[in-house]
């Protein structure tokens, strides 16, 4: 066995296929994760990528070696991995590299009741036992094929019943990842017109990256929504777990937006509940919660500190920047899907009747402050470069500073955060300010402290 | 066909949640639901419970 540290990252495995992640690989991983979670039964779940149906087989048989009974759900989206494990309360795997280019494969697991699996929660022991040959059970598993897709579906639209809104007009691209297969069922019936963009799955995808967060990938759905008028646009990523928005006007909706709006809803359903956001989320997120009676709790970035926080504070909902949305009804798991039926149910349900509101007004009173996006800089020295702008800054009237992920300057109409990537040589820069010229000024001279020495 | 009972445990019809039984003569699941009632494949002692797959209620086999 090679050397596998390599593509076991913080959260999943990822790799080139077939030089770092083979079938081998695969199987190696598959009889790891049934030992070390003990279960006896798993899930396998896969995406449109040519590789990832032989590799969630071998990843099945590894673990049906290790006497583990395999449910194997063919293709899916991650978020249905999510489903079938809390569904069933069983423990799975997700065969997908989510929107890495077509060369690459990977898996992410999760514990029963879709629990999630980090490198702190279990990645590192499934590795060392990876790495071994580990002795076949005297009686390997069964392989059912299985079926999610409706019951997923119906689940869904349970949670956020949506049959009853007025009729909508709405693009979605695919991105030719697993959305164009999750997509009709789920819309299935509804008062919906679907335009569909990229809808054929195609792990070789050929029309734009599956990654919605990188604006060039959004530009045929802007153009589609304006060509259609549409009532809204939604995007999702190559394993459909996030989704992105563009108003009716081709506008790109932030994140931060659709945390506010979805933190609302939910509110309105259970009052005073908790609300998980990260800390590049918009400071209105916090401000809005707090208006409805919630109480809105703050976490670094990342899928595991967010489940962590959320299911330490039984909070009904948590929002990302990335796009990332967890619900405690969906096993605080992330589905980008039941974060677009909360958008749906709000633009097209009874609240927004008489007259009707466009999406673009329905979600202005989300929206703020002006901030800047996230801004990579390549910077080597990325600690002596952060303690340089807490410098500068430390001295200023009326800031405030704190290190719960890289480094937060705030003051009362701004604030800005700066934090080190886990994997890569980068600097990352999110800026908030009140107006756009102030969020320029501030962001331009973090940046010119941040650059300096390049 | 041997189907153990674990599998008629925790898994239930794909596309209406009901329970299944098994049908040994047939080589089946059979979805419980009277509204339902797919039958689902056991093809080489592995079950196929894909709706696409599956026979409806009064179809030959």
């Amino acid at each position: 066995m090679g050397d596998l540290a390599s593509i076991f990252k913080a959260y999943d495995i990822r790799g080139v296929v077939p030089d770092e992640l083979d079938e081998g690989v695969a199987e190696s991983i598959g009889a790891a994760f049934a030992a070390v979670a003990g279960a006896k039964t798993i899930l396998t779940v896969h995406d449109m990528r040519t590789s990832s149906s032989p590799l969630a087989d071998a990843f099945g048989r590894g673990a049906a070696s290790q006497g583990a009974n395999v449910l194997a759900a063919g293709l899916g989206s991650t978020d249905m991995l999510y489903y079938g494990s809390g569904d069933l309360g069983v423990p799975g795997a997700m065969v997908t590299a989510s929107h890495n280019p077509p060369q690459y494969n990977g898996i992410k697991l999760c514990w029963a009741g879709a629990r999630p699996v980090g490198i702190e929660t279990g990645l590192r022991d499934i590795k060392d036992y990876s790495e071994r040959s580990l002795v076949p059970a005297s009686e390997p598993g069964s392989v059912t094929r299985l079926d999610l897709l409706p019951g997923y579906a119906e689940y869904l639209r349970k949670l956020v019943d949506i049959s009853a809104i007025r009729p909508l007009t709405v693009a979605v691209d695919a991105g030719n990842g697993m959305a164009g297969y999750t997509v009709p069922k789920v819309f299935e019936g509804l008062p919906i017109t679907l335009i569909p963009l990229y809808f054929e799955l195609d792990g070789t995808f050929p029309n734009h990256e599956a990654n919605p967060i990188e604006p060039a990938n959004l530009r045929d759905l802007q153009q589609a929504v304006i060509e259609h008028r549409a009532d809204i646009g939604l995007a999702f990523d190559g394993d459909a777990d996030r989704c992105f928005v563009v108003d009716e006007r081709g506008e790109v909706v932030s994140p931060s937006v659709l945390t506010a709006l979805i933190a609302t809803r939910e509110l309105a359903r259970e009052p005073g509940a908790t609300i998980i956001h990260n800390l590049i989320t918009s400071r209105a997120v916090p401000e809005i919660i707090a208006e409805r009676g919630g109480t809105a709790v703050r976490t670094r970035v990342g899928h595991s500190f967010i489940k962590a926080k959320m299911a330490e504070n039984n909070a009904v909902f948590g929002g990302e920047h990335s796009g990332h949305f967890y619900f405690r009804d969906f096993w605080f798991a992330d589905s980008g899907m039941l974060a677009a039926l909360h958008v749906l149910a709000a633009l097209g349900g009874p609240a927004n009747r008489a007259p009707a509101r466009p999406a673009s007004a329905l979600l202005a009173e989300y929206s703020r402050y002006h901030a800047s996006g996230e801004i990579n800089s390549v910077v080597a020295e990325q600690a002596k470069a952060t303690a340089q702008v807490k410098e500068a800054f430390a001295g200023r009237p009326g800031v405030r500073t704190d290190e719960l992920d890289g480094l937060t300057i705030s003051a009362e109409t701004w604030w800005f955060n700066l934090r080190p990537s886990n994997t890569e040589p980068l600097l990352r820069l999110n800026v908030e300010a009140e107006t756009e010229d102030a969020m320029a000024a501030l962001r331009d001279e973090v940046l010119g402290m941040v650059r300096k020495e390049i | 066909m041997l189907i153990e009972d674990w599998l008629l445990d925790i898994l239930a019809c794909p596309q209406c949640h009901a329970p299944l039984r098994a049908d040994e003569e047939a080589s089946e699941l059979v979805c419980t639901s009277d509204t339902c009632g797919l039958a689902y494949p056991v093809r080489d002692d592995i079950p196929v419970l894909l709706v696409e797959e599956a026979r409806r209620p009064g179809d030959p086999q």
